[in-house]
């Protein structure tokens, strides 16, 4: 194999890797917010408060995750997909909670985690859409 | 912002320090590094094991602090590199000696970009080349909210995440010749180029 090959190789295996652990980091994300936003909905306060301290928490968890995974990841990397599932993935509970039903807390774990993986889906695709376009843009100039 | 700057060199490898995903990008777009260089901002040193061995580098921040903490990465280096303390929207050389210049992370950081960019132009030699390695404000209108957000609590720290950097680059002169996405629309490789009129006049 060329070096060149070898080196193309190597870094379309890289970015596999790079886009799994973005996916699983999301998943986590997602997983973990809901789960700080169910814990406030379980102490039954008033509805304003639940919904202010409980996206606190959940920005809180998310914040400290970005920070964790960001020397593996890169800060911006981490920081901005997970903020975008950090803010709205709890709003799935709050909205379910505002029309009278109680989600079990394994319901809040997976719809988090699969809110983390649905973000990763969408903002890939639109940043490969959105880099084509870039690409061409640029290279016509 | 040059205290900002002088107080981040403590901690900026321990929190900017992983070159982990963007290090291999970062070294491949260096590698279109030709003649005498400019290396805007070079922080700690992090980006000098990125630099190609040849070309002599002029490596600039506005931070003491910073350069004392590159100085141990420059002398391991084998290549050519001196390091100078300087503004970058006011730079201490002459019109274009340079045929290369690098930006890596840093119209971010800078106050006046505009401004930047002007004097980046000035000191580039018609015909080079100007590199930057630059996160940017998406155009995803999410994302783009997102950056905003992040702006607010960054900015205090030197740093803005919505800078739109590209339009920037074209409205101080340069024409540019390729973007590659490296993270979303978000972080950005960037080759311009300082169009040499003389060529233009000659065909």
């Amino acid at each position: 194999m060329e070096p060149h090959q070898a080196s193309a190789r190597s870094l379309r295996r890289m970015s596999v890797l790079f886009a799994l652990a973005d996916a699983l980091f999301l998943m986590v994300v997602g997983l973990t917010s809901n789960s700080a936003m169910h814990l406030i909905h379980a102490l039954e306060w008033n509805l304003v408060l639940t919904l202010v301290l409980g996206m606190a928490a959940a920005m809180a968890v998310q914040m400290a995750l970005a920070v964790l995974a960001a020397p593996v990841l890169g800060s911006i990397e981490t920081m901005v997909p997970s903020m975008i599932v950090g803010m709205l993935s709890p709003m799935q509970l709050c909205a379910v909670e505002l029309i009278g039903y109680h989600t079990a807390p394994a319901t809040g774990v997976f719809a988090g985690a699969a809110f983390g993986l649905v973000t990763f889906v969408a903002l890939r695709s639109w940043g490969r859409s959105h880099g084509r376009f870039l690409r061409r843009t640029f290279s016509e100039m | 912002m040059r205290s900002i700057w002088e107080r981040r060199a403590r901690l900026y490898d321990l929190c900017e320090g992983s070159d982990l995903r963007r290090g291999v990008h970062k070294k491949a777009l260096f590698r279109r590094i030709r003649g005498r260089t400019l290396f805007l901002a070079i922080g700690t040193g992090l980006d000098i094991q990125h630099l190609p061995i040849g070309p002599a580098i002029t490596a600039i921040d506005i931070s003491n602090a910073m350069l004392e903490k590159s100085r141990g990465r420059a002398e391991a280096f084998s290549g050519e590199i001196q390091l100078v303390q300087a503004d970058a929207m006011g730079l201490c050389f002459r019109d274009a000696p340079f045929d290369t210049i690098v930006t890596s992370c840093t119209m971010c950081s800078v106050p006046d970009p505009a401004r930047a960019l002007k004097e980046l132009y000035r000191v580039l030699r018609p015909g080079g080349r100007l590199l930057m390695f630059e996160h940017v404000r998406s155009a995803n209108p999410v994302l783009g909210a997102v950056l905003d957000l992040m702006t607010v609590v960054t900015r205090r720290r030197g740093t803005e995440m919505n800078r739109h950097t590209l339009s920037a680059a074209m409205k101080a002169g340069f024409r540019i010749l390729a973007v590659e996405p490296i993270f979303l629309d978000i972080i950005l490789a960037i080759e311009a180029l300082k169009e040499d009129a003389r060529a233009g006049l000659a065909s």
